[in-house]
């Protein structure tokens, strides 16, 4: 089976220019770089309130003020004037179901996508079509008061409730990415879970109507109030397809007193894809926070889904995978920031480096003065499988208040020959052997991921593995 | 083939005035084994900084860094321990370990275990804790007839008692 990076790259020569030349009714898409007059245009074309407008206005000037992060992973080949900010979601089918590369369609046939689903996922259908399957979903959620839209759409609909929450857990000057998505956002959920509500079923942000597929610049927004808990999905473990190079999304959680909130994410985009992500939540008292971070593809992500702990008792967790091959380097951690007393927090990352490819886990855990009877743990450990690939841990743990626990442990290794002897001693060929341990270093993490994402998760590592032991 | 083992090559570093030691522990030579025992006793008021890195560039290397710190009257310590293992260094063997008492409200810490690994064929974990001092051992202690800064004092000093003692070489703070 031909290695996923060489089609990729055919797929990106072949269909990257192609991409958004073809239109053939009416749809904006951008000329390629960014102005203040693309801003205003966005807005516009949204039909959006003045004051959003003020907003992206005051993120672009921020944006062009900032400066790149000079840590983390190489970042210089990304020609920001090379690319188009804003394209609606038609212009994103750039091609048909024959251009689609082999090997992918035996990734998908494998891990066992649903037909209807390989289409949307290759590429060849921006939008997903779910209206039999959203439509019984979204009776049943209005009838509990629970709000599940595009972010464009909560934002038309709803725009007091957004006004009230938008920017405030990640202000524009955070990051320069985060001010770039602050300018130029377009998709992403808003999602609204009223007070005592149980939502009970995971949302998934494929099942929305309208879904921009591949959004750059998506914004996320989601208010869990008082007594309420939801889980909320992204993205799927089948490689996925983006006719953009450059993800910059944001995702601001508000997690409310006593309510608890888990954020999964699989991601296994193409291998052009730079991936730049900013998520944090805001956890009050006795709230829990959870993200469940798969890292599996893009060319570089970096990403590190934080907590801030801001009501007493508090308590967050980031329990996260990346998986790195070759030509991939997945910086990905964590930041637990306690500003409570009584707060806990948990992180545990699992890295897998294979075939030349880099792990990086970064994380911070800061506890401020006051936050008495706190106590954080963090776990990384990473399996390296060859000599060619690389993995780096680079915590920072700032602790300013005495009456606390942190604890920190990373372990690095590989698969051990006496586990490889085991199981090959019972009859188990190698490489499956390899897989099977391999998936139980990530047994932890995984196990927190809904059914049908971790079997195909499981399934892909297999794929990945096949071939490898030597 | 005869192989001679080297001697166990033991650093020790203590710092107990604000200031800064910066330490890197090449390993350049096959079955090279090196060990370093750090104390941090930052009892008047600063800034503290360790950065001690392990290098090892070659293969069949072994090392272990402990760093022990306790911090006080409001000083503040960083310390920045990184274990680099190079393309080459099959069968490195190295550990990093960094533990800080916090002794009152007013000190402060941050501790930076670091990793930067490129071979497979290695065995190479670190720990870290920052906490104060174990309620149950001043329990113990106290319960004994021993009165809580007695206690204290002696639950310090058997935690720093691993990194302290005769060696090599000895830095001192600048």
């Amino acid at each position: 089976m031909s290695k996923q990076t060489d089609n990729s790259k055919l797929l990106e020569d072949k269909l990257y220019p192609l991409g958004h030349t073809d239109d053939v009714e009416y749809s904006f898409t951008a000329e390629k770089g960014l102005t203040e007059g693309l801003v205003r245009k966005i807005s516009s074309l949204k039909e959006e309130p003045k004051w959003m407008l003020e907003i992206r206005l005051k993120a672009y000037k921020k944006y062009l003020e900032m400066k790149m992060p000079t840590w983390g992973g190489d970042l210089s080949s990304i020609d920001f004037d090379d690319i188009r900010y804003y394209i609606k979601p038609k212009n994103q089918e750039a091609k048909t179901w024959a251009d689609v590369p082999e090997a992918i369609k035996n990734t998908f046939e494998k891990i066992g996508v649903p037909e209807a689903e390989r289409e949307t996922l290759a590429g060849v259908k921006s939008q997903y079509d779910s209206e039999v399957v959203y439509g019984s979903l979204k009776k049943s959620l209005s009838e509990k008061g629970v709000i599940f839209l595009s972010m464009d759409e909560g934002l038309r609909e709803y725009p007091e409730i957004v006004k009230e929450h938008f920017g405030k857990v990640i202000p524009m000057g955070d990051n320069k990415m985060a001010a770039l998505n602050t300018a130029v956002w377009s998709g992403g959920s808003f999602v609204y879970v009223p007070k005592n509500v149980d939502v009970g079923l995971p949302l998934q942000a494929y099942f929305r109507i309208n879904t921009e597929r591949a959004g750059q610049f998506e914004r996320t927004l989601i208010i869990a109030e008082e007594d309420s808990k939801m889980h909320y999905i992204e993205g799927c473990s089948a490689p996925s397809f983006s006719s953009a190079s450059l993800h910059a999304a944001v995702v601001e959680i508000y997690v409310k007193k006593n309510a608890k909130v888990q954020y999964s994410t699989v991601q296994n985009w193409f291998k052009n894809v730079y991936n730049l992500v900013t998520k944090r939540a805001k956890v009050m008292e006795n709230a829990e926070m959870r993200w469940v971070d798969g890292n599996l593809g893009s060319h570089l992500t970096m990403k590190y889904p934080s907590c801030i702990l801001a009501g007493r008792k508090a308590h967050g967790e980031v329990l996260s995978i990346a998986w790195a091959g070759a030509g991939q380097h997945q910086d990905t951690g964590a930041k637990m920031i306690h500003l409570a007393p009584e707060t806990t927090s948990q992180i545990i990352s699992k890295s897998i480096s294979k075939n030349g490819g880099r792990a990086t886990y970064r994380g911070m855990v800061h506890m401020v003065p006051g936050t008495w009877g706190s106590r954080s743990k963090v776990v990384c450990d990473a399996l390296i499988l060859d000599e060619k690939s690389r993995s780096d841990t680079y915590p920072v743990n700032k602790i300013q208040e005495n009456e606390v626990v942190l604890e920190h442990e990373a372990t690095v290794s590989r698969i051990g020959e006496e586990q490889l002897l085991y199981l090959m001693s019972r009859g188990i060929k190698a490489e499956e052997a390899s897989t099977m341990i391999v998936n139980g270093f990530m047994e932890p993490v995984v196990k927190e991921i809904p059914l049908e994402y971790a079997v195909e998760m499981n399934r892909l590592v297999g794929l990945e593995m096949e071939g490898s032991v030597g | 083939m005869t192989q001679e083992k080297n001697k166990m090559n033991i650093k020790r570093f203590k710092l107990d005035k604000p200031g800064e030691i910066d330490l890197v522990i090449p390993l350049l030579a096959s079955l090279e084994e090196k060990e370093v025992f750090g104390v941090i006793s930052a009892v008047e008021p600063g800034d503290y900084k360790v950065r001690v890195v392990a290098d090892h560039k070659v293969p069949n290397t072994f090392g272990r860094i402990v760093i022990k710190g306790v911090v006080a009257n409001g000083a503040r310590v960083t310390v920045d321990g990184m274990v680099k293992i190079a393309k080459g260094a099959r069968k490195t063997d190295s550990f990093l370990e960094m533990r800080i008492l916090l002794l009152d409200k007013q000190s402060s810490a941050v501790a930076e275990p670091k990793l930067e690994i490129e071979n497979n064929e290695v065995k190479a974990s670190h720990a870290a804790t920052v906490g104060k001092i174990d309620e149950d051992q001043l329990f113990y202690l106290t319960s004994r007839g021993i009165d809580e800064p007695g206690a204290k004092k002696l639950i310090v000093a058997g935690f720093l008692k691993e990194a302290v003692g005769e060696g090599d070489t000895v830095t001192r703070g600048r």
